[in-house]
């Protein structure tokens, strides 16, 4: 026996279900982008901001350049000897023109380009789909606790240690999902100064790197595996007995990277927002039926290998376990469905504008060394 | 220097080895014999400018009467406006960025509209205007204005007010940086103007 639950009446929540009730209703408003979204309402001020700080600080670099430029022209013509009538106006004045004019050519260039890399940046991340995404899954999320939570309540359904281990294989598969999109996004939404891309180009995502991955997550779980059993063997430690649904479940999420991950991964590796609202629905069906075939592969596992003590048969398993998942139930559903959708975006647009801000001030120090060799010949 | 002069001396230019010299134009007279020049030798033209004064009644009328002598300035605007319909019957290519386009656009000028209209109809003109909000006079110091033909032939303006620019007939550097600037200007800042 894997899991035993030893009370009849099981409460998965256990007085937690209107806490649970009142953040998916709260969710549910931040599934559209509109006004009525109280996440999208504060970002979009937020966005307005920031565009208008943008515009703002390559503005005044452009102007002071403009100025700078203007002021060494109206010198070269105070200097420049006026050419006699007849003649076409040519002459060293007219090459100094010609060579510090471009300086402002490039600079309107590069700041024109600058504000619309930035302001182009921060609509593409007002748009993101993890805004939005993240908290229809949380709410599906929730209709899947509730479900579980309505079936282990009732005294005569059997099966609920399966279900047990399937909410704990649901719960754990979400995080890691979750965290990959999280982590995608940032990476999708990081932006490089222009010096960094001098320096270090990007280098792209290719099959070779993603079957290094791959290779990795199976050499990770032989690893782990065989550690897991020699510490077993030598040690007898308890605890590893105690967590061992948690730890066998890992080690089944990570050996299947290789076949569900991958597709997944290639998915992700996006630089634009090209996977939808089925993208989401499609991940929760399979992470749905992922953990009801694991809660089987485990149970089977467990009922095969009685004389091999490496599942857990502590009758206390099920009420310990219960505290801790009941807790990552309800940080999952505070964490992805309210405070990542605004933080990420929020400190997404935060990144922007320091990186604009370097942006700017890198190319303002080359004009303006150019304007100043200019300044010192003059 | 008559009109006559300057411009035989940009087409003596243009040929020998002071190609890449840059040279100054000062005024609405040098403005439409350097267009004319660029018309005549170029086969892709990118312009930013104002309100396209350059082909409107009151730039041939002012044209003509700072040099009303032997009616030089008449004929440099009857040679420019040649100049652009050939240019434009070859196939070639104009592309116009207006800062301040007038709303009547094809209907202000008596010269010009049905060339501008016919051609922009065509594909031969692609005519944009600035967004509104990004015209360079509200953002700050204004942008100057140009012209670059096929990377190597430009005339940018460094006095508005007096038509005074800088130009050079074969500089593919500054003209490069110019047409990059056009280009920019074009997909960040410009949008069509619809033809009415």
């Amino acid at each position: 026996m894997m899991f035993l639950y030893t009370s009849s009446h099981f409460s998965l929540l256990d007085g937690s279900q209107t806490l649970l009730g009142v953040l998916a209703t709260i969710v549910i408003l931040c599934v559209i982008l509109n006004a009525n979204n109280p996440i999208h309402s504060i970002l979009s001020s937020v966005r307005e901001k920031i565009s208008t700080t943008i515009t703002d600080i390559a503005k005044e670099v452009v102007d002071q350049i403009r100025d700078d430029v203007r002021y060494l022209l109206l010198r070269i013509r105070e200097k420049g000897d006026e050419p006699e009538d007849g003649e076409v106006k040519k002459g060293l004045p007219i090459i100094l023109i010609n060579e510090i004019q471009p300086i402002e050519n490039r600079c309107n260039t590069e700041f024109d380009k600058i504000k619309g890399k930035y302001l182009n940046h921060c609509e593409y991340i007002s748009e993101t789909e993890e805004q939005t995404s993240a908290p229809i899954y949380t709410f599906l999320f929730c209709l899947i606790v509730f479900i579980c939570e309505e079936l282990l309540y009732y005294p005569n359904i059997i099966g609920k240690d399966q279900l047990m281990t399937f909410l704990l294989s649901f719960v754990l598969l979400s995080c890691v999902l979750w965290t990959s999109l999280w982590g995608f996004f940032i990476g999708r939404t990081r932006l490089k100064t222009d010096r960094e891309k001098k320096t270090s180009p990007i280098v792209p995502m290719n099959w070779t790197r993603w079957l290094y991955k791959a290779g990795t997550c199976i050499g990770l779980f032989l690893v782990l595996y065989v550690l897991f059993i020699w510490a077993y063997s030598h040690f007898n430690i308890s605890l590893l007995i105690d967590a061992f649904p948690i730890i066998a479940i890992g080690l089944i999420i990570i050996s299947s990277v290789p076949f569900w991950g991958l597709r997944g991964l290639r998915r992700f590796n996006i630089k634009h927002n090209n996977y939808s609202k089925t993208f989401i629905f499609s991940h929760f069906s399979n992470i749905t039926l992922l953990s009801i075939i694991y809660a089987f592969i485990v149970y089977f596992l467990s009922s095969m290998m009685k004389e091999i003590p490496l599942f857990i048969n502590s009758p206390t398993w099920a009420e310990d376990i219960r505290g801790t998942l009941k807790f990552i139930i309800i940080m999952f559903v505070i964490i992805n469905g309210l405070v990542l959708p605004f933080c990420m975006v929020l400190f997404r647009y935060n990144h922007c504008i320091r990186i604009a801000y370097k942006d700017v001030s890198y190319h303002k120090n080359n004009f303006q060394r150019e304007i100043d060799e200019y300044k010192k010949k003059l | 220097m008559s009109l006559k002069k300057y411009k035989a001396t940009l087409e003596e230019m243009i040929n020998g080895p002071e190609s890449s010299t840059p040279f100054l134009n000062s005024d609405r007279g040098h403005n439409a014999v350097v267009m004319q020049v660029i018309l005549d030798k170029a086969a892709h033209i990118k312009m930013f400018c104002g309100e396209l004064s350059i082909f409107r009644k009151e730039f041939k009328d002012k044209v003509e009467a700072s040099y009303p002598i032997d009616n030089e300035g008449q004929e440099i605007m009857d040679g420019l406006k040649c100049a652009l319909d050939k240019f434009l019957r070859d196939g070639k290519k104009l592309e116009i960025i207006m800062e301040h386009p007038f709303l009547d656009l094809f209907y202000a000028d008596e010269i010009y509209k049905n060339t501008l209209r016919e051609y922009s109809i065509k594909g031969n003109i692609e005519l944009y205007r600035i967004k509104n909000g990004e015209q360079s006079v509200k953002m700050g110091v204004a942008r100057n204005h140009f012209t670059v033909a096929d990377n190597k032939m430009y005339r940018q303006e460094i006095k508005a007010d007096r038509h005074e620019a800088i130009c050079c007939l074969n500089n593919t550097t500054n003209a490069e940086i110019l047409s990059n600037y056009f280009d920019s200007l074009k997909h960040l800042l410009a949008e069509p103007i619809p033809l009415t």
